[in-house]
């Protein structure tokens, strides 16, 4: 009987381009990069396209990557720099397609907001501007500093500040009305 | 504005980051097509390495590289041949037409004030006049045939006249006055009209040149 694949072995395979291998890769891997995706970008679909794309340039750059114990990071690195970059190429973080003060409905469970599960969280996130979700993913959520998110961003330091504040409002309005909904409902 | 840390953002980071969901089949099927599209590029270098092992630069496909040429070559000819045809369009023309040399400016004049004035050479009253009378000077196009000196005709000096002689009738004769064919314009009209104004002494034209610009309105004394 054969010994279990080590993580050494599927990453040697997946550098040869052993198309078995890259999809047990694919599958370890997606549940923990694609909330990144999720929490920048609009929906789910667009996120999955956007993590394919990552893993694509994760697979071409397994070759520089050094077995130090740090693959985790490094792939959450990659796929937040894929993230960014396809944000930012889209000049998402500069368009402001809707009015800053549009709530769109949003429906969530009747609890606490510290008590929501993932999916609540993602909705209410979602119901956010781009500009606006971008900057309250990387601050409140992945603890970049407002230097480092207008560095990423291309935007200035007080930007980032105004957005993250406006982002911290709105989430708290569209918490709000969605629970008086809820309760109106119920 | 300076909107404070929300009080359930830790809960949400950690909620967040517990949060695994499960890939679907269509996610591997989109990243697979995306690993086989990123492939293919490969596997055709791989092929192409065993036909060109010396690490020279492949022959270039034939039908595009003649493609390209046989274009520049038609359109080489086709400019030759533009111009060719041009040259001989010119050719013809000038030996079918006189050549005519028009004048390249017309004067225009224009009649623009009239000045009355009595025996004793006092002014007594001014006439402007807008646009009402405009003389224009075409002159008479200059037409030069072009001799024609592709065909020579031999002359024998025999059929030659000695002398010219003229019938005296037709030098004594006065000449017949010509007569005009045509009715007078109002252009002629008040050019007699003026003519014999000035010759009266009456009249003092100032002709201005048309540049362009209707006379200013002046006013009378």
């Amino acid at each position: 009987m054969s010994a279990l694949p080590t993580k050494s072995d599927l990453l040697n395979a997946c550098r040869r381009g052993d198309r078995r291998a890259q999809a047990a890769f694919y599958q370890e891997y997606f549940p923990k990069l694609l909330p990144i995706c999720l929490r920048y970008l609009r929906n789910r679909e667009e996120s999955v396209a956007v993590l394919n794309q990552a893993m694509l340039r994760i697979f071409q750059s397994l070759d520089q990557y050094r077995e130090d114990n740090k693959l985790d990071a490094w792939l959450a690195t990659l796929t937040r720099r894929t993230v960014l970059n396809f944000i930012r190429d889209e000049g998402r973080a500069r368009r402001r397609f809707q009015p800053e003060d549009y709530q769109p409905p949003v429906s969530v469970a009747n609890r606490a907001p510290g008590d929501l599960n993932a999916a609540d969280i993602l909705k209410l996130l979602h119901a956010l501007p781009d500009y606006l979700r971008v900057v309250f993913s990387m601050a409140a959520i992945d603890g970049y500093s407002h230097a480092e998110i207008a560095h990423a961003l291309e935007i200035t330091e007080t930007a980032s500040r105004w957005r993250l504040s406006k982002a911290r409002e709105l989430l708290r309005g569209h918490y709000l009305s969605a629970n008086h909904r809820n309760n109106f409902l119920s | 504005m300076n909107e404070p840390k929300l009080p359930f953002e830790d809960a949400w980071r950690d909620t967040l980051t517990d949060h695994e969901p499960q890939p679907k089949a269509g996610d591997w099927a989109g990243m697979e097509k995306l690993l086989r599209q990123d492939a293919s590029p490969a596997r055709s270098r791989i092929i192409e390495d065993p036909l060109n092992p010396t690490g020279q630069r492949p022959t270039p496909s034939l039908p595009s590289w003649w493609v390209i040429l046989a274009l520049l070559v038609a359109g080489l000819v086709y400019f030759f041949l533009s111009q060719l045809d041009e040259e001989s369009h010119q050719l013809h023309s000038e030996q079918s037409f006189p050549l005519i040399v028009p004048e390249e400016s017309v004067p225009v004049f224009r009649y623009d004030t009239l000045y009355l004035v009595d025996e004793t050479g006092a002014l007594t009253s001014q006439i402007f006049a807008i646009d009402t009378a405009v003389q224009y000077v075409t002159p008479t196009p200059t037409l030069l045939p072009i001799p024609d000196t592709s065909v020579t005709v031999p002359i024998d000096s025999a059929d030659l006249p000695k002398s010219y002689r003229l019938d005296q009738k037709l030098i004594l004769d006065p000449l017949p006055t010509l007569r005009t064919r045509f009715l007078p314009t109002d252009a002629i009209l008040l050019e007699r009209r003026m003519e014999s104004l000035r010759q009266s002494g009456r009249l003092n034209i100032q002709l201005v040149p048309n540049n362009g610009y209707f006379p200013r309105y002046r006013e009378g004394f």
